[in-house]
């Protein structure tokens, strides 16, 4: 799973939201490192729908500009707690690798 | 509408019809909420992105739609050379001799391999798909190696060794994809069941005791013809222009033995030569090309190209 992709889905993993909303929350996530532009966060919205992972709740209409909220399906959640667990076990092992480094050092 | 505005739905024409029709109003939405009080232009960042990324998703449709399409062509195709020797059974006087065709053996190896090979299309079984191919088409040669005869059962089979290497590129380029994903359970039922019938259509003659049948009947070919039609149209719009194409291209492999026999005059020959062989690879090989060519230029000019759209909006 790309990052981008990983971001979206953590962000959808809160709430519904729509697209802007999106943006501004993986730029929190990300402490501002990451700031998805509209192309990259439409391609990936378009793909996680297709696949299944996220879907549309409502659709409102914000100043004549269309607003649709994505939230997360259940095949989404499980894909996402699937690859937060891959994640965090391969920064288990490199935090243990780490500190034997430093052992070895000191 | 503003000049930015304007701007940036130029730069989302970069993205395929389906995608701006479904979040174009979104994505501009979206861009003209980061815009700033005043601003003329793109951000570059921005530009560069919605490039990227809406020619990206075009190629991505493109390899899909490739993908789906020989799915479904490499179904019908393995299909159509699974029922084409059992059909000479229906050319038999009584449906007894036309059992005991079927049931010779190098009627059941010649069939039962493209089976296996449809078989395994639809349970999206790429290498699988590939190797039975591989394997069909060995024992359709091997078939032909050990008939009796003369060399002229390789030039008049000619198409159906031709047909051989399009089945198996098909099976290789479906990449997993099942047709069922394409077209729906029911619509590979409708294709399948049209394809027995239309290739059968010429079994009811000997049913109804008119003895050896002649020409099809035309009722049932036209009756698959429909069923076939019905269940490939399940496909959507982009699937269906490649599937047009791909299936126009196997079928002008069977005008093609025709047109090479009538325009070389193959019956009225005694000696095969090597220009006679030429010959006919050529037929198999052009007749082909030309009909997909043919017939995906007609499509896409229906279609105007992305650059096209990009420009013009």
């Amino acid at each position: 799973m790309r990052e981008p992709t990983f971001l979206v889905l953590t962000a959808l993993a809160g709430e519904p939201q729509h697209g802007y909303a999106v943006i501004e929350d993986v730029a929190r996530i990300t402490d501002g490192r990451v700031r998805l532009r509209a192309g990259t966060l439409y391609a990936a919205l378009d793909r996680l729908r297709t696949e299944g992972l996220i879907e549309v709740e409502r659709e409102e209409v914000v100043q004549s500009r269309l607003r649709r909220y994505y939230r997360l399906t259940g095949l989404g959640e499980a894909r996402l707690t699937e690859e937060t667990r891959r994640l965090r076990t391969q920064a288990t092992i490199a935090e243990k690798r780490l500190r034997g480094l430093r052992g070895a050092t000191a | 509408m503003s000049v930015l505005e304007a701007r940036y739905r130029r730069l989302i024409g970069f993205f395929p019809a389906a995608h701006r029709r479904e979040y174009g109003e979104e994505m501009v939405g979206v861009l003209m909420n980061e815009a700033r009080l005043g601003q003329r232009f793109p951000g570059w960042r921005d530009a560069l992105d919605l490039v990227r990324a809406g020619v990206t998703a075009r190629l991505d449709g493109r390899a899909r739609s490739g993908r789906d399409a020989s799915a479904v062509a490499a179904l019908v195709t393995a299909l159509v050379l699974a029922l084409l020797p059992i059909r000479w059974a229906a050319l038999e006087g009584s449906w007894q001799v036309g059992l005991l065709r079927v049931l010779s053996l190098d009627m059941m190896v010649r069939s039962g391999g493209w089976f296996l090979v449809a078989l395994a299309v639809v349970l999206g079984w790429r290498h699988v798909a590939a190797a039975l191919a591989v394997t069909a088409g060995a024992m359709e040669v091997a078939v032909l190696a050990y008939q009796s005869g003369t060399g002229w059962r390789w030039i008049g089979m000619g198409w159906v060794l031709a047909a051989i290497p399009f089945v198996l590129i098909l099976t290789w380029a479906a990449a997993g994809r099942r047709p069922s994903e394409v077209l729906g359970r029911r619509g590979v039922l409708l294709v399948a069941g049209g394809i027995v019938l239309g290739m059968l259509s010429v079994a009811p003659d000997y049913l109804r005791g008119r003895g050896i049948a002649g020409s099809p009947n035309w009722a049932v070919l036209a009756a698959g013809v429909v069923l076939m039609a019905a269940g490939l149209w399940r496909a959507g719009a982009a699937v269906r222009r490649v599937l047009t194409a791909l299936l126009a291209g196997f079928a002008a492999i069977a005008a093609a033995q025709v047109a090479f026999e009538q325009a070389l005059d193959v019956q009225q020959r005694f000696t095969i030569t090597p220009g006679l062989v030429v010959a006919e690879v050529a037929f198999l090989l052009g007749f082909p090309l030309l009909a997909a060519a043919l017939v995906a230029a007609v499509s896409r000019a229906s279609v105007p190209g992305w650059l096209g759209v990009a420009l013009r909006r």
